[in-house]
Protein backbone atom coordinates (compact mmCIF):
# COMPACT_ATOMS: atom_id res chain seq x y z
CA UNK A 1 0.00 0.00 0.00
CA UNK A 2 1.24 3.09 -0.72
CA UNK A 3 1.46 6.36 1.22
CA UNK A 4 -1.49 8.69 1.40
CA UNK A 5 -1.21 12.06 1.27
CA UNK A 6 -1.53 12.86 4.75
CA UNK A 7 1.18 10.43 6.15
CA UNK A 8 3.66 12.25 3.11
CA UNK A 9 2.82 15.45 4.83
CA UNK A 10 3.19 14.26 8.55
CA UNK A 11 6.50 12.81 7.67
CA UNK A 12 7.79 14.98 5.40
CA UNK A 13 10.64 15.84 7.31
CA UNK A 14 11.98 12.35 7.37
CA UNK A 15 11.02 11.71 3.82
CA UNK A 16 13.08 14.44 2.94
CA UNK A 17 16.03 13.01 4.11
CA UNK A 18 17.41 10.78 1.04
CA UNK A 19 18.14 8.01 3.42
CA UNK A 20 14.26 7.86 4.23
CA UNK A 21 12.61 9.04 1.02
CA UNK A 22 8.61 7.00 0.18
CA UNK A 23 10.71 3.64 0.29
CA UNK A 24 11.81 4.29 3.14
CA UNK A 25 8.57 5.79 4.82
CA UNK A 26 6.70 2.70 3.85
CA UNK A 27 9.44 0.30 5.13
CA UNK A 28 8.94 2.29 8.51
CA UNK A 29 5.11 2.02 8.38
CA UNK A 30 6.05 -1.66 7.97
CA UNK A 31 8.01 -1.82 10.65
CA UNK A 32 7.04 -4.10 14.13
CA UNK A 33 8.89 -3.20 17.34
CA UNK A 34 8.61 -4.17 20.75
CA UNK A 35 9.63 -2.16 23.69
CA UNK A 36 10.51 -3.75 27.10
CA UNK A 37 10.08 -1.81 29.71
CA UNK A 38 7.81 1.22 29.98
CA UNK A 39 10.02 3.26 31.83
CA UNK A 40 13.24 5.81 31.62
CA UNK A 41 14.62 4.55 28.05
CA UNK A 42 10.85 2.78 26.86
CA UNK A 43 9.17 6.10 27.19
CA UNK A 44 11.53 8.21 24.87
CA UNK A 45 11.93 5.15 22.17
CA UNK A 46 8.23 4.65 22.40
CA UNK A 47 7.39 8.17 21.64
CA UNK A 48 10.51 8.33 18.89
CA UNK A 49 9.20 5.10 17.30
CA UNK A 50 5.47 6.11 17.07
CA UNK A 51 6.12 9.58 16.05
CA UNK A 52 8.41 8.03 13.27
CA UNK A 53 4.92 6.31 11.91
CA UNK A 54 6.33 2.34 13.10
CA UNK A 55 3.64 0.75 11.76
CA UNK A 56 3.26 -2.18 15.62
CA UNK A 57 4.59 -0.52 18.98
CA UNK A 58 4.43 -3.70 21.12
CA UNK A 59 4.70 -2.64 24.81
CA UNK A 60 5.38 -5.50 27.32
CA UNK A 61 5.66 -3.88 31.01
CA UNK A 62 3.95 -6.10 34.11
CA UNK A 63 4.28 -2.50 36.24
CA UNK A 64 2.27 0.03 37.46
CA UNK A 65 2.82 4.03 37.55
CA UNK A 66 4.37 5.70 40.49
CA UNK A 67 4.64 9.11 41.41
CA UNK A 68 8.59 8.31 41.81
CA UNK A 69 8.68 7.47 37.82
CA UNK A 70 7.37 10.73 36.35
CA UNK A 71 10.95 12.19 37.14
CA UNK A 72 12.63 10.54 33.99
CA UNK A 73 9.28 8.43 32.21
CA UNK A 74 8.17 10.91 30.17
CA UNK A 75 5.04 8.86 28.30
CA UNK A 76 3.30 8.48 31.67
CA UNK A 77 1.87 11.70 33.32
CA UNK A 78 0.15 12.42 36.54
CA UNK A 79 -3.04 11.35 35.83
CA UNK A 80 -1.76 7.94 34.91
CA UNK A 81 -0.57 7.00 38.56
CA UNK A 82 -2.20 3.69 39.43
CA UNK A 83 -2.76 2.48 35.97
CA UNK A 84 -1.05 -0.01 34.17
CA UNK A 85 1.85 1.28 32.41
CA UNK A 86 1.52 -0.69 29.28
CA UNK A 87 -2.01 0.81 28.92
CA UNK A 88 -0.66 4.48 30.11
CA UNK A 89 1.97 3.67 27.37
CA UNK A 90 -0.72 2.68 24.75
CA UNK A 91 -2.87 5.45 25.19
CA UNK A 92 0.17 8.17 24.72
CA UNK A 93 1.32 6.69 21.71
CA UNK A 94 -2.20 6.79 19.98
CA UNK A 95 -3.02 10.35 21.27
CA UNK A 96 0.75 11.37 19.63
CA UNK A 97 -0.10 9.18 16.49
CA UNK A 98 -3.31 7.16 15.24
CA UNK A 99 -1.89 5.32 12.90
CA UNK A 100 0.06 3.01 15.32
CA UNK A 101 -1.19 -0.35 16.05
CA UNK A 102 -0.61 -0.68 19.77
CA UNK A 103 0.17 -4.12 20.96
CA UNK A 104 -0.27 -4.37 24.65
CA UNK A 105 1.64 -7.01 26.51
CA UNK A 106 0.77 -6.44 30.70
CA UNK A 107 3.62 -9.29 31.72
CA UNK A 108 6.48 -9.49 33.32
CA UNK A 109 9.16 -11.21 30.03
CA UNK A 110 9.90 -14.31 31.22
CA UNK A 111 11.71 -17.46 29.84
CA UNK A 112 8.61 -19.01 29.56
CA UNK A 113 6.78 -16.39 27.81
CA UNK A 114 9.37 -14.55 25.95
CA UNK A 115 9.22 -16.37 22.37
CA UNK A 116 5.79 -16.04 22.47
CA UNK A 117 5.76 -12.48 22.82
CA UNK A 118 8.86 -12.00 20.53
CA UNK A 119 7.14 -13.61 17.74
CA UNK A 120 6.29 -11.68 14.68
CA UNK A 121 8.41 -8.62 15.65
CA UNK A 122 11.37 -7.05 13.61
CA UNK A 123 13.17 -5.42 16.30
CA UNK A 124 13.58 -5.28 20.18
CA UNK A 125 14.48 -1.75 22.32
CA UNK A 126 15.66 -3.67 25.63
CA UNK A 127 14.30 -0.95 28.09
CA UNK A 128 14.43 -2.93 31.12
CA UNK A 129 15.84 -2.21 34.30
CA UNK A 130 17.18 -5.15 35.77
CA UNK A 131 20.65 -7.51 34.65
CA UNK A 132 17.95 -10.35 35.18
CA UNK A 133 15.43 -9.16 32.45
CA UNK A 134 19.01 -7.60 30.22
CA UNK A 135 20.32 -10.99 29.90
CA UNK A 136 16.63 -12.62 29.14
CA UNK A 137 16.56 -10.09 26.77
CA UNK A 138 19.52 -10.70 25.02
CA UNK A 139 18.89 -14.24 25.39
CA UNK A 140 15.52 -14.54 23.88
CA UNK A 141 16.40 -12.47 21.13
CA UNK A 142 19.13 -14.52 20.01
CA UNK A 143 17.21 -17.39 20.21
CA UNK A 144 14.42 -15.87 18.16
CA UNK A 145 16.73 -14.23 15.52
CA UNK A 146 15.63 -10.44 16.31
CA UNK A 147 17.92 -7.85 16.78
CA UNK A 148 18.18 -5.54 19.67
CA UNK A 149 19.40 -2.07 20.94
CA UNK A 150 20.56 -2.70 24.37
CA UNK A 151 20.74 0.01 27.09
CA UNK A 152 21.53 0.49 30.34
CA UNK A 153 21.63 3.92 32.73
CA UNK A 154 22.97 4.73 36.06
CA UNK A 155 23.56 7.81 37.48
CA UNK A 156 25.02 10.34 34.84
CA UNK A 157 25.96 7.44 32.75
CA UNK A 158 24.44 4.72 29.74
CA UNK A 159 25.78 1.94 28.29
CA UNK A 160 24.10 1.18 24.48
CA UNK A 161 24.91 -1.80 22.21
CA UNK A 162 22.83 -3.04 18.89
CA UNK A 163 22.93 -6.59 18.62
CA UNK A 164 22.05 -8.28 15.42
CA UNK A 165 21.97 -11.91 15.91
CA UNK A 166 24.75 -14.00 13.21
CA UNK A 167 25.85 -10.82 12.47
CA UNK A 168 28.01 -9.47 15.68
CA UNK A 169 28.51 -10.23 19.31
CA UNK A 170 25.80 -9.95 22.02
CA UNK A 171 25.54 -8.74 25.19
CA UNK A 172 26.66 -12.22 26.57
CA UNK A 173 29.78 -12.19 25.07
CA UNK A 174 30.29 -8.96 26.85
CA UNK A 175 29.15 -9.46 30.40
CA UNK A 176 28.69 -13.03 30.63
CA UNK A 177 26.84 -13.26 34.07
CA UNK A 178 24.66 -10.99 36.29
CA UNK A 179 26.75 -9.80 38.68
CA UNK A 180 25.87 -11.22 42.23
CA UNK A 181 23.06 -9.59 44.20
CA UNK A 182 24.27 -6.79 46.25
CA UNK A 183 27.39 -6.28 44.46
CA UNK A 184 26.37 -3.82 42.50
CA UNK A 185 24.08 -0.04 43.71
CA UNK A 186 20.40 -0.53 43.21
CA UNK A 187 18.85 2.60 41.58
CA UNK A 188 17.14 3.75 44.92
CA UNK A 189 20.82 3.64 45.99
CA UNK A 190 22.38 5.11 42.45
CA UNK A 191 19.86 7.59 41.10
CA UNK A 192 19.41 8.40 37.78
CA UNK A 193 18.99 11.78 36.13
CA UNK A 194 15.90 12.05 33.27
CA UNK A 195 17.55 13.46 30.16
CA UNK A 196 20.40 10.78 30.69
CA UNK A 197 17.63 7.76 30.11
CA UNK A 198 16.00 10.03 27.56
CA UNK A 199 19.50 10.37 25.60
CA UNK A 200 19.70 6.85 25.83
CA UNK A 201 16.39 5.80 24.80
CA UNK A 202 16.52 8.29 21.76
CA UNK A 203 19.49 6.86 20.83
CA UNK A 204 17.68 3.47 20.53
CA UNK A 205 14.98 4.88 18.91
CA UNK A 206 17.67 5.75 16.21
CA UNK A 207 18.74 2.61 15.97
CA UNK A 208 15.98 0.69 15.56
CA UNK A 209 15.32 3.44 12.74
CA UNK A 210 18.05 2.83 10.70
CA UNK A 211 17.64 -1.21 10.97
CA UNK A 212 14.50 -1.15 9.36
CA UNK A 213 15.76 1.25 6.73
CA UNK A 214 18.71 -0.52 6.22
CA UNK A 215 20.53 2.62 6.64
CA UNK A 216 24.03 4.09 8.34
CA UNK A 217 26.12 1.85 10.19
CA UNK A 218 24.55 0.00 13.52
CA UNK A 219 25.61 0.12 16.45
CA UNK A 220 27.15 -3.70 16.03
CA UNK A 221 30.55 -4.90 17.77
CA UNK A 222 30.68 -1.55 19.27
CA UNK A 223 29.69 -0.88 22.92
CA UNK A 224 29.37 2.90 23.58
CA UNK A 225 29.64 4.36 26.93
CA UNK A 226 28.10 7.92 27.91
CA UNK A 227 28.94 10.13 30.36
CA UNK A 228 26.73 12.88 31.13
CA UNK A 229 28.45 14.27 33.63
CA UNK A 230 31.74 15.07 30.91
CA UNK A 231 28.80 14.94 27.94
CA UNK A 232 31.41 12.33 26.47
CA UNK A 233 31.27 8.91 24.30
CA UNK A 234 33.72 6.65 24.22
CA UNK A 235 33.51 3.19 22.19
CA UNK A 236 35.02 -0.08 22.69
CA UNK A 237 35.28 -2.87 20.42
CA UNK A 238 33.80 -5.87 20.91
CA UNK A 239 33.86 -9.31 19.42
CA UNK A 240 31.57 -12.14 19.24
CA UNK A 241 32.75 -14.90 21.79
CA UNK A 242 32.96 -18.53 20.18
CA UNK A 243 31.92 -20.03 23.60
CA UNK A 244 29.24 -17.50 24.66
CA UNK A 245 26.33 -19.06 26.07
CA UNK A 246 23.83 -17.52 24.18
CA UNK A 247 24.72 -16.81 20.37
CA UNK A 248 28.33 -18.89 20.51
CA UNK A 249 28.71 -22.29 18.61
CA UNK A 250 26.23 -24.71 19.06
CA UNK A 251 27.94 -26.60 21.75
CA UNK A 252 28.56 -24.07 24.25
CA UNK A 253 25.14 -22.46 23.72
CA UNK A 254 22.93 -22.96 26.87
CA UNK A 255 18.63 -23.36 26.58
CA UNK A 256 16.76 -19.77 27.28
CA UNK A 257 16.43 -20.05 31.41
CA UNK A 258 15.82 -17.24 33.44
CA UNK A 259 18.64 -15.67 35.37
CA UNK A 260 18.19 -15.00 39.59
CA UNK A 261 16.94 -11.28 40.27
CA UNK A 262 20.08 -9.51 40.63
CA UNK A 263 21.01 -5.49 41.43
CA UNK A 264 19.21 -2.55 39.00
CA UNK A 265 20.54 -1.29 36.51
CA UNK A 266 18.28 1.70 35.78
CA UNK B 1 16.59 8.13 -23.08
CA UNK B 2 13.98 10.86 -24.78
CA UNK B 3 12.14 13.15 -22.37
CA UNK B 4 9.08 11.19 -23.98
CA UNK B 5 9.40 8.28 -22.37
CA UNK B 6 10.41 9.96 -18.76
CA UNK B 7 7.82 9.82 -15.74
CA UNK B 8 6.67 13.65 -15.22
CA UNK B 9 5.91 14.99 -11.97
CA UNK B 10 4.15 17.96 -11.48
CA UNK B 11 5.15 20.15 -8.26
CA UNK B 12 4.51 23.93 -9.45
CA UNK B 13 1.66 23.84 -6.81
CA UNK B 14 3.98 22.86 -3.66
CA UNK B 15 6.23 24.66 -1.55
CA UNK B 16 9.23 23.92 0.46
CA UNK B 17 9.93 21.33 1.86
CA UNK B 18 7.10 19.18 0.57
CA UNK B 19 8.66 19.83 -3.38
CA UNK B 20 11.15 17.82 -2.54
CA UNK B 21 9.39 15.58 -0.82
CA UNK B 22 7.48 14.75 -3.96
CA UNK B 23 10.47 14.24 -5.60
CA UNK B 24 12.30 11.65 -3.48
CA UNK B 25 8.71 9.85 -3.41
CA UNK B 26 9.14 10.18 -7.63
CA UNK B 27 12.35 8.89 -7.75
CA UNK B 28 11.67 5.92 -5.45
CA UNK B 29 9.08 5.16 -7.94
CA UNK B 30 11.01 5.27 -11.57
CA UNK B 31 14.35 2.95 -10.16
CA UNK B 32 17.75 3.43 -10.80
CA UNK B 33 18.68 5.09 -14.00
CA UNK B 34 15.08 5.84 -14.66
CA UNK B 35 14.37 9.25 -16.03
CA UNK B 36 12.07 11.65 -14.58
CA UNK B 37 10.87 15.12 -15.69
CA UNK B 38 9.99 17.50 -13.30
CA UNK B 39 7.73 20.66 -13.37
CA UNK B 40 8.67 23.21 -10.77
CA UNK B 41 8.36 26.92 -10.20
CA UNK B 42 10.61 29.59 -10.54
CA UNK B 43 12.60 30.62 -8.26
CA UNK B 44 13.76 28.66 -4.41
CA UNK B 45 12.13 25.57 -6.32
CA UNK B 46 14.68 25.88 -9.33
CA UNK B 47 17.44 27.17 -7.38
CA UNK B 48 17.30 24.76 -5.13
CA UNK B 49 16.27 21.27 -6.02
CA UNK B 50 18.39 21.12 -9.54
CA UNK B 51 21.62 21.49 -7.24
CA UNK B 52 20.24 19.19 -4.26
CA UNK B 53 19.64 16.72 -7.28
CA UNK B 54 23.13 17.12 -9.01
CA UNK B 55 24.72 17.22 -4.87
CA UNK B 56 23.25 13.72 -4.53
CA UNK B 57 24.37 12.26 -8.08
CA UNK B 58 21.50 12.26 -10.06
CA UNK B 59 22.31 13.07 -13.67
CA UNK B 60 20.83 16.15 -14.77
CA UNK B 61 20.13 16.32 -18.85
CA UNK B 62 17.68 19.63 -19.12
CA UNK B 63 16.45 22.68 -17.44
CA UNK B 64 13.95 24.29 -19.77
CA UNK B 65 11.52 27.19 -19.30
CA UNK B 66 8.07 26.54 -19.77
CA UNK B 67 6.29 29.56 -19.62
CA UNK B 68 6.17 31.00 -15.74
CA UNK B 69 7.88 27.03 -14.21
CA UNK B 70 10.82 25.24 -15.47
CA UNK B 71 10.56 21.47 -16.82
CA UNK B 72 13.60 19.91 -15.16
CA UNK B 73 14.33 16.43 -16.77
CA UNK B 74 16.90 14.15 -14.28
CA UNK B 75 18.58 10.57 -14.84
CA UNK B 76 18.43 8.79 -11.34
CA UNK B 77 21.51 7.78 -9.83
CA UNK B 78 22.61 3.92 -11.17
ZN1 LIG C 1 27.05 -13.76 22.63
Amino acid sequence: MTLTDAEILRYSRQIILPQVGGAGQERIRKGRVLVVGAGGLGSPALLYLAAAGVGTVGVCDHDVVDSTNLQRQVIHATPDLGRAKVDSAADAVRHLNPGVAVVRHPVRLTASNAPGILTGYDAVVDGTDTFASKFLVNDACVAADVPYVFSGILGFEGQLLTVVPGRGPCYRCFFREPPPPGSVPTCAQAGILGPVAGALGSLQALEVLKLLLGVGELLVGRLVLFDGLSLSFREVGLERDPRCPACGDPEHRRPLADEAAGGCTR
Amino acid sequence: MSAESAAILDITGEVCPMTLVRVRMALDEVGPGGVLRILMAAGEPVASIPRTLKDEGHELLAVERRGDAFSVTVRKRP
